[in-house]
């Protein structure tokens, strides 16, 4: 089954805009690749010394020293030194020392809510990562915002009882199928409100800063409205935070797995607000065996179990269960 | 009358000339203070803040007023319209027009150079380090600057007008 927005079919362009944040190099020679490849990127990685890595779904091409994409190792171009150094500059904005926390967390939000992460040395303090030196790889995540992502599950969270609310909801999937994008246009969907209903008060907790790609205090992509965006935030004292801050009607948050997520996630429910959760899994048995999460299951506190795979491409909805363990879609 | 008039030229001529050399030293130190006032303004942008650079020369820009004002506006629009051109090159570039323009003296655009090396390219505390070993050595250069505004300053005016007076009593 796929969603109606396939998650490849997206606006023109979705790496072309992230060219003005690559280091002149890398823009140049990407700027060469072909228009339909371009618009499927799904991420440039840079290793020093490696060659320049395209991924675009299943397909890996290499970026070609003379410019575009190939498939011959030979003809790829493979940055030194001097290339790594040049995408610190262009990534950083040539002030390095303004992104501490970005460095301790391994990535760096670009403009547009596209995502450089880096591997390299850690420094430690007591214990810590303090900081990156010796930035050796790069991986350029192109953003990209896909409108109506969730647009099968979004009517199945909603039924007579819900009084216009949706069910407690969990998304599950392995990484790279398209859970954070479902998440995201569910945060965008229900704030905004149409024809499931009117405009609810969402409260995200974006402790990966993935859903709304927080940059300079405004989100990089659409996330409604009716959406407060508490950033950078651990997921069970942010949802705390938000319930006595802002009292949001939904609640949402991406990949829990610890106890202390399950927790405030138990509290949230038992405060009438609905959560939308995602964790990473490959089946709803898979999930049940999971200490904390498979606990919430199990108690029937998740109403929805959607689950998501790339069998068909990135976000391929796989099924639906009710929080009875009854496959519903 | 003739005569007169030419005396009167060349002493007012040798006079300006005087004045002119003086009126150097007395903006080298206001040149230093605006200097040492832009990079406290970068040091704060840097270290409380941790402001981008480019946005964070601007506000030294602001900070550092006059003929100084321009060094860190100009650093802040040519890293800005940059492509791929390192912080260190941009104000390099920056420190050289900005030195020719005003006429700043080998000392203090040595100063200045030694400050972009490394720019922006390493965490907070190597840059606010480097940001105050800059405004030590331009206060050291700056109280140079006061003693010889003081010793100096009278001397080129004085040598001017009694240049002009020789040179007119010996025309004459």
């Amino acid at each position: 089954m796929r969603e109606e927005a396939d998650l490849l079919e997206t606006r023109p362009g979705g790496a072309q805009r992230l060219l003005p944040y690559l280091p002149p190099f890398l823009r140049n020679a990407l700027g060469q690749a072909p228009p339909a490849l371009l618009a499927a990127l799904e991420e440039i990685r840079l290793r020093q010394g490696a060659p320049v890595l395209l991924r675009c779904g299943r397909e890996e091409w290499f970026l070609a020293a003379r410019g575009g994409a190939v498939k011959e190792r030979e003809a790829a171009l493979i940055p030194g030194a001097q290339e790594m150094r040049e995408s610190i500059l262009a990534i950083s904005q040539s002030s390095f020392y303004a992104l501490e926390e970005e460095l301790k967390r391994g990535f760096i939000t670009l403009p547009g809510g596209h995502r450089a992460g880096l591997a390299g040395k850690a420094v430690l303090e007591n214990g810590a990562v303090k900081t990156l030196k010796e930035i050796s790889g790069i991986n350029f995540r192109v953003a990209r915002h896909v409108p109506r992502a969730a647009g099968r599950l979004l009517p199945l969270l909603f039924t007579a009882a819900g009084a216009g609310l949706p069910a407690h909801t969990l998304i599950v999937s392995p990484p790279g199928c398209g859970k954070t994008t479902v998440l995201r246009d569910l945060a965008f969907s229900l704030s905004e409100g149409g024809r499931w209903g009117r405009g609810l008060q969402v409260g995200v907790v974006d402790e990966r800063s993935e859903l709304a790609a927080m940059l300079n205090g405004q989100p990089q992509l659409p996330i409604g409205m009716r959406t407060d965006v508490l950033d950078a935030c651990p997921k069970a004292e942010g949802m705390m935070l938000l319930i006595r801050s802002m009292a949001p009607q939904v609640l949402i948050c991406d990949e829990i797995g610890r106890a202390e997520d399950a927790a405030a996630i138990l509290e949230a429910a038992r405060a009438g607000i609905k959560v939308i959760a995602s964790a990473h899994g490959g089946g709803r048995e898979e999930m049940l065996a999971r200490p904390a999460v498979g606990g919430l299951i199990e108690a029937g506190v998740f109403e929805r179990l959607a689950l998501y795979s790339r069998s068909n491409g990135p976000g391929t909805l796989e099924g639906v269960w009710n929080g009875k363990g009854e496959r519903i879609c | 009358m003739l005569k007169a008039v030419g005396a009167l030229i060349v002493l007012f001529a040798c006079g300006t000339a005087g004045c002119l050399f003086a009126g150097r030293l007395t903006r080298r130190v206001k040149h230093l203070q605006q200097l040492q006032r832009g990079f406290l303004a970068l040091a704060t942008e840097i270290g409380y803040t941790s402001t981008a650079l480019v946005p964070a020369l601007e506000t030294a820009s602001r900070q550092a007023e006059g003929d100084m004002g321009e060094l860190f506006g100009g650093a802040a629009r040519r890293l800005h319209s940059a492509q791929g051109k390192s912080a260190e090159e941009a104000w390099r570039q920056t420190v050289e027009q900005t030195g020719l323009r005003f006429g700043l003296p080998g000392k203090d655009k040595e100063v200045l150079a030694a400050f972009g090396l490394g720019l922006g390219l390493s965490d907070r505390t190597d840059q606010l380090k480097r940001l105050e070993l800059t405004r030590l050595r331009l206060s050291s250069l700056e109280e140079e600057a006061r003693e010889d505004k003081q010793k100096l300053g009278k001397v080129w005016q004085a040598l001017g007008w009694g240049a002009g007076f020789a040179l007119v009593l010996l025309l004459l």
